[in-house]
């Protein structure tokens, strides 16, 4: 999985939020290090809607919609389930490096 | 006003992405990306806010581009597809290879420059420096606002005080500068080193890549006995060997133990290092009015300069009321950047950059030029393409492809030449520089040469292509002949006018600039370099504690040293002309109707007998310091012009002065030197004081001797003469003055060589570019002038026709280009030294090399018109 949509996916795990919120969402999570320009960002969001893995959604209730410009996201089933798969896989990456003995090993 | 100009801006940038992917998201990534340059504005300033754009450039060129073509291609409109127009383009531009080549190599040249200067303005101005969150860092200074003195070093228990009240400040750090002799090898080794609060790499964000940093209670007579190396001075003496850890070395007699290592990404504003050791006695003790140590301080998370700059001032405010030795004495925050950046950088970036665009800008409008004349001759070839129904935008299409072609092609060429030419202006930059910048090209640059680019397309493509295609009917009926139309012509015209102009610009400035470093050169120092060599000496406090053992090694120093061979005359000082220590002190003349609080302050050299000769110091008035002036002699004092003119009346005779210290400190005036250059050649003198070395001697001491001839020549024997005294004692930082001159005006000597070399390539091209159009024009004419000269024209009205029109518009582009640098040349006021902006002999000098360079262009192609043979001109009719 690409890792600007892994992102994307983790941001919309627990709420549902519209692309500005997403991208600072992700800068604050990674301490600034992943900066999702609004072209990635927006080319992200369309691919994952036309794949399955998110979809767009209704305003939740009291949130701000700037004059119902926004649209906000959702995690499908799908998209919950590749998100698992993906956090799996790179536990599995993380138990071998400590078995090789990189990496800090109180992960 | 700003929010609408950005959403303006990015709505340009949106149309990069295909029409229903824009029309679906526009909204939304506008908003986005506001936020995020908000955000970057707001953290960084404008370097983040321009950061933040060529990011968006760069997305938009990736992503919009990218998915315009993948549309494009499985969307079906084969025709519209944007690799058939780049074959398209290619293969229209194989057809003219000198065309091609021309213009491409001409947009090489503006981007090149273009990303060349960006690559040293990046490294300085936009990339943070290598600390951990470097904006929350700020330098500290001491200044006294009602003495008019700023940037002083601070007080060390002022600050220690100002680190526990102030709210905003989350630690502050001391340093200093210091030096070690290195004993236990071969030869002795002077050190530099650097001591340190034991905070000190824990509020820069670093850590020691092998063994431990400082401990908090590491500081103090006694406990200073631990030092941290730095990467350099690990390689160099130790070739990188880990056992070094731990190990003791004798520095200065002591005994001092490796504790740790710093890793070689760890660089350090203040200069290359050998090693960072605590302080060695406790400074809280010092007096109030020491100013003698650097500070930098880390803002709490949150905090803003301006609340930082208001709170430390009150502190001092509390600190003024409680120690009087502080009356008037404030802090001075500056952000660590820009006080490492200082401030000829940014203004020279702005000169810089402003410079090499309006070289991309003429290369861009001779491209246009070109491409014009070019597509008069293909403008049978359009119309009878849109004749058969191609429609006009698919037609600007395909010409901007072809410009976007050849600007890629000029961008891969210039963006090559960029990294030669971004090394070698790096190579020029003085050694002095603080070693933290980071000159190598990254994405930011990157994305800078791929917007000029694009920009530099549509601006020479967009005009050409536009006008190449209006008037269709037109051409049919003519024949194709004029392919030309008038609004075109009158495009050309004004190219002459743009062209001129900003040539004037770039050589009025250019040698402004050029005058100005060769006016630092053969400025008055007050004191001659040539022939002058420097070293810093120090004898070890352990061996030498009184201060009369001090002075009997320099005495004996001193006397050999004058005894090599070659060697003229020999002084020793604390501190030499633009060595860069700022000791001063506070004093007051007796008899003056002054406050008892209101101190003068001077800035403090200690020369011995000697020194004075050997730098060639003029004397206005009285005496130099000589043997008599000794410990059991009274007191004297020397004070420079500066001091006379602000610090005494009119009818004060300077050598009947006596000047007064702390507690019964006093010393008559015996002599008036001439104002010395002391901290830079670009600085105003100061009020100073010079006190003998007999009466007053110092440790570490500067030798300064000047030579017969080449002072490198005599180093060996002044470096044997040292070692008769004391073979343990080495010396350091041998320099000579004139290295050291060249150190202070490099900088703005690599200012002024690129501003001269982009003044001559303004100069090519303006002249390229008149050539280019009046040619043009002409051979656009030759009908007419065929018919003119059958009728019975002179050849010279012919040529005075040409020329005419093309002479108006040179006096037109002339004088509006003489405006301009008269602002321009206000803007660069902060970076001349010593010629004014308005230089009458620069402006006549440049007007006169642009008219005769602009009349060059004019006549040659106008005689060449002249020339037509009408039988011919008539037939091709």
């Amino acid at each position: 999985m690409k890792p600007h949509w892994f992102h994307i996916l983790l941001s919309l795990a627990d709420s549902d939020l519209h692309g500005t919120a997403i991208m600072e969402e992700v800068l604050d999570r990674t301490d600034q290090q992943l900066r999702l320009w609004p072209g990635k960002l927006y080319g992200a969001l369309r691919e994952m809607t036309d794949a399955g893995l998110i979809t767009e959604v209704d305003a939740p209730e009291g949130a701000p919609t700037e004059g119902g410009r926004r649209r906000f996201y959702s995690i499908t089933r799908d998209g919950r389930l590749e998100l698992t798969d993906e956090v799996e896989r790179l536990a599995a990456i993380v138990r071998i490096a400590q078995a090789k003995g990189a990496g800090p090993s109180t992960a | 006003m700003r929010l609408e100009r950005d959403r303006r801006r990015y709505r340009t940038l949106l149309r990069a992405w295909p029409r229903a992917h824009r029309e679906r998201y526009g909204t939304e990534m506008e908003e986005a990306f506001l936020a995020l340059l908000r955000m970057d504005r707001e953290r960084h300033g404008w370097p983040g806010a321009l950061r933040c754009w060529i990011g968006a450039v760069v997305d938009a060129g990736v992503r919009g581009l990218g998915a315009r073509m993948r549309w494009t291609m499985t969307g079906g409109e084969v025709m519209g597809s944007l690799g058939s127009d780049i074959r398209f383009a290619l293969r229209a531009l194989a057809r003219r290879p000198v065309f091609a080549l021309t213009a491409a190599l001409t947009i090489a040249i503006g981007i090149g420059a273009n990303a060349a200067v960006f690559t040293v303005v990046n490294g300085f101005m936009v990339k943070p420096l290598p600390y951990e969150d470097p904006d929350e860092l700020l330098a500290l200074y001491a200044g006294n606002p009602s003495l008019g003195w700023s940037g002083f070093d601070v007080n060390p228990p002022n600050i220690w005080d100002t680190r526990e009240r102030a709210s905003t400040i989350e630690d502050i750090t001391l340093f200093n500068g210091d030096a070690h002799n290195l004993t236990g090898g071969d030869v002795p080794e002077r050190l530099s080193a650097i001591r340190v609060t034991p905070n000190f790499f824990t509020l820069l964000g670093h850590e020691p890549v092998l063994g431990r940093d400082f401990r908090p209670d590491e500081i103090g007579e006694g406990r200073d006995r631990v030092a941290i190396l730095t990467d350099g001075f690990w390689e160099r003496r130790f070739a990188r060997d880990r056992s070094v850890l731990g190990s003791v070395l004798m520095l200065d007699g002591e005994p001092v133990t490796v504790i740790g290592i710093m890793s070689p990404t760890f660089l350090f504003h203040d200069g290359p290092t050998d090693l960072y050791r605590p302080w060695g006695y406790d400074f809280t003790t010092l007096a109030r009015d020491e100013h003698m140590a650097n500070a930098i301080a880390r803002m709490r998370d949150g905090s803003s300069i301006e609340a930082a700059r208001a709170d430390l001032q009150s502190v001092a405010r509390q600190l003024e009321a409680e120690h009087p030795l502080n009356r008037g004495w404030t802090t001075e925050v500056a952000a660590l950047r820009d006080d490492v950046v200082g401030e000829v950088a940014p203004a020279a970036s702005v000169v810089l950059m402003g410079a090499v665009g309006f070289i991309l800008l003429m290369a861009c409008v001779n491209v246009a030029n070109l491409l014009m004349a070019r597509a008069g001759g293909r403008g049978r070839e359009i119309a009878v393409r849109v004749a058969l129904g191609a429609g006009r935008r698919r037609i600007v299409r395909q010409l901007l492809t072809e410009s976007v072609v050849l600007a890629a092609a000029g961008g891969v060429v210039g963006a090559v030449g960029a990294v030669w030419g971004a090394r070698a202006i790096v190579g020029g930059l003085p050694p002095s520089m603080p070693p933290v910048f980071d000159f190598r090209m990254d994405g930011t640059v990157l994305g800078f040469t791929i917007a000029i680019t694009v920009g530099a397309a549509v601006l020479f493509g967009l005009l050409p292509a536009v006008t190449a295609t209006s008037d269709q009917g037109g051409v049919l009926r003519d024949g194709g002949r004029a392919g030309r139309s008038r609004g075109a012509r009158r495009f050309g015209g004004a190219l002459v006018v743009v062209q001129t102009a900003m040539a004037v610009v770039l050589l009025v400035s250019g040698s402004l600039l050029m005058k100005s470093v060769a006016g630092m050169r053969a400025q008055d120092l007050g004191f001659l370099p040539e022939n002058v060599v420097t070293a810093r000496v120090a004898p070890p406090a352990g061996q030498y504690a009184t201060a009369d053992e001090v002075t009997v090694y320099w005495e004996a120093v001193t006397a050999r040293v004058r005894e090599v061979p070659g060697v003229v005359e020999a002084g020793t000082t604390q501190s030499h002309p633009l060595m860069g220590s700022n000791w001063s002190r506070s004093i007051r003349i007796a008899g003056q109707e002054a406050a008892e609080d209101d101190v003068r302050t001077v800035r403090l050299t200690v020369a011995s007998t000697g020194l004075f000769e050997a730098l060639r110091f003029r004397m206005v008035q009285g005496r130099t310091f000589d043997t008599g002036d000794a410990m059991d002699a009274p007191r004297v004092a020397i004070v420079n012009e500066a001091f006379v003119e602000r610090y005494l009346g009119p009818d004060e005779a300077p050598l009947e002065q006596t000047l007064l210290g702390d507690g019964a400190w006093e010393a008559s005036v015996i002599g008036v030197v001439h104002d010395v250059v002391e901290r830079g050649v670009d600085a105003e003198p100061e009020p100073s004081m010079y006190l003998p070395m007999l009466q007053n001697p110092t440790r570490g001491r500067s030798l300064v001797l000047r030579a017969i001839g080449e002072p490198e020549t005599v180093l060996d024997g002044v470096r044997a003469a040292v070692w008769s005294v004391d073979a343990d004692i080495p010396l350091a930082n041998v320099q000579t003055m004139e290295a050291l001159i060249d150190d202070r005006v490099g900088g703005f000597a690599v200012i002024g060589y690129l501003m001269a070399a982009f003044a001559f390539l303004s100069l090519v091209l303006g002249a390229v570019g008149i050539y280019g159009v009046t040619a043009f024009a002409a051979g656009q004419r030759t009908a007419e002038i065929g018919v003119r000269i059958a009728l019975g024209a002179n050849r010279s009205d012919v040529v005075s026709m040409v020329v005419g029109d093309g002479a108006r518009r040179a006096v037109l582009g002339l004088s509006i280009g003489l405006v301009l640098a008269l602002a321009t040349g206000r803007a660069m006021s902060s970076i001349l030294v010593g010629v004014s902006p308005r230089d009458p002999l620069t402006f006549i000098g440049v007007t006169s090399v642009l008219a005769v360079v602009s009349w060059a262009g004019l006549w040659i192609p106008a005689r060449r018109a002249s020339r037509v043979d009408p039988v011919r001109a008539l037939a091709a009719e």
